[in-house]
């Protein structure tokens, strides 16, 4: 059976290599601007004849816009539909990313740490810009919640700090975890499929099941992804 | 006016009926609630996990460059622990919100 963990592998394309760094051009980075790509030419697609009453093509990136605007605004609140365009690109990023990863022969760079932690230390960025931006120095108070004697700082800032850190890390392993379980559990059976032969066919059609379930789970976790993002920027824009 | 007795069983009967189904209802509704609990269980016990080793890794980070090994790796675990359940903390406050 094929080593179900070779297809998580990094290879470089085109390799590039500075003094320190290696920079190549992957198959990851292959797959993300395939995602990035096909997401401008779907949205291209779909909304080159705009009008006022949607046809069906159009009212596919109208539905996708307004499920993540509401989105926004029931979690971020009003103030943070000025960062809905952020949020939107994340979640087609990721929603792609996951989506694409699923045709054979293809690579998830969303089951790779390094790729969704830059994601997630992003948002984290965004929170504490968007948050000092908006309280100046009041953002120190996010460390030391109101009511809290001074005795406790000592205590409470540091818990408050890892709390704050923790959070793209735990965003980040959700994602990677989901992405890597599934394709793992996939190649596995796949494996299966060719293993046992005219027998086969019952792991077969375990397989196609799993693999509808990995096609809803790619667009839930991307969900939840932006979901998490989104209450972690709210967060920031409204604790006082 | 001898027909009321028959009117109030009947309609006594007719609210026994829509009770019932009600309660199935909700207890239909309890029983989804219930594996919604689960994920969402599932989902925060990784925000515990990854409170304790953001703290770890804090500390291992924070001993190196003061040379202090490893007393704020040992402080700073156990106050990750602390964060893993703040983080729980605010995720269930804001779902309770809703």
């Amino acid at each position: 059976m094929a080593n179900p963990l070779e297809q998580f592998e990094i290879k470089p394309i085109i390799p590039i290599h500075t003094q320190s760094f290696d920079i190549s051009f992957s198959n990851s980075s292959l797959a993300m601007v395939i995602s990035a790509v096909s997401i401008v030419l779907l949205f291209g697609f779909c909304l080159r004849k705009r009008t006022l009453i949607p046809n069906l093509l159009q009212s596919i990136p109208e539905a996708l816009y307004e499920f993540i605007y509401n989105l926004v605004r029931t979690n971020v609140g009003k103030d943070g539909l000025k960062y809905f365009s952020f949020i939107f690109c994340l979640f087609l990023f990721i929603a792609f990313g996951n989506l694409f990863g699923l045709f054979p022969y293809s690579f998830t760079f969303t089951s790779h740490v390094a790729a969704v932690g830059a994601l997630s230390v992003l948002a984290l960025l965004f929170n504490i810009i968007v948050g000092i931006k908006k309280k100046k120095l009041g953002y120190l108070r996010t460390f030391l919640p109101k009511g809290i004697p001074y005795a406790l700082a000592p205590l409470v800032v540091p818990i408050e700090a890892i709390s704050l850190i923790s959070k793209p890390f735990s965003l980040t392993v959700r994602l990677v975890a989901n992405m890597t379980v599934g394709h793992i559990m996939l190649k596995i059976l796949g494996g299966f499929v060719v293993a046992l032969g005219i027998l086969g066919v019952v792991p077969l059609f375990f397989q196609s099941l799993i693999i509808i379930f990995e096609i809803f789970i790619a667009i839930l976790q991307a969900f939840i992804y932006t979901v998490l993002s989104c209450i972690y920027l709210g967060d920031a824009l409204r604790s006082h | 006016m001898t027909k009321t007795p028959k009117d109030i069983a009947a309609m006594s009967a007719k609210i026994k009926a829509f009770e019932q189904k009600k309660a199935l209802k909700e207890a239909e509704i309890s029983e989804s609630s219930r594996d919604k609990g689960a994920v969402t269980g599932f989902q925060l016990s990784i925000e515990l996990v990854a409170g304790v080793l953001v703290g770890a890794a804090m500390g291992y980070f924070l001993d190196s460059v003061f040379n202090t090994r490893p007393v704020l790796l040992a402080f700073l675990t156990v106050l990750g622990g602390a964060a893993g359940v703040l983080n729980i903390y605010k995720s269930s406050k804001e779902e309770l919100k809703d």
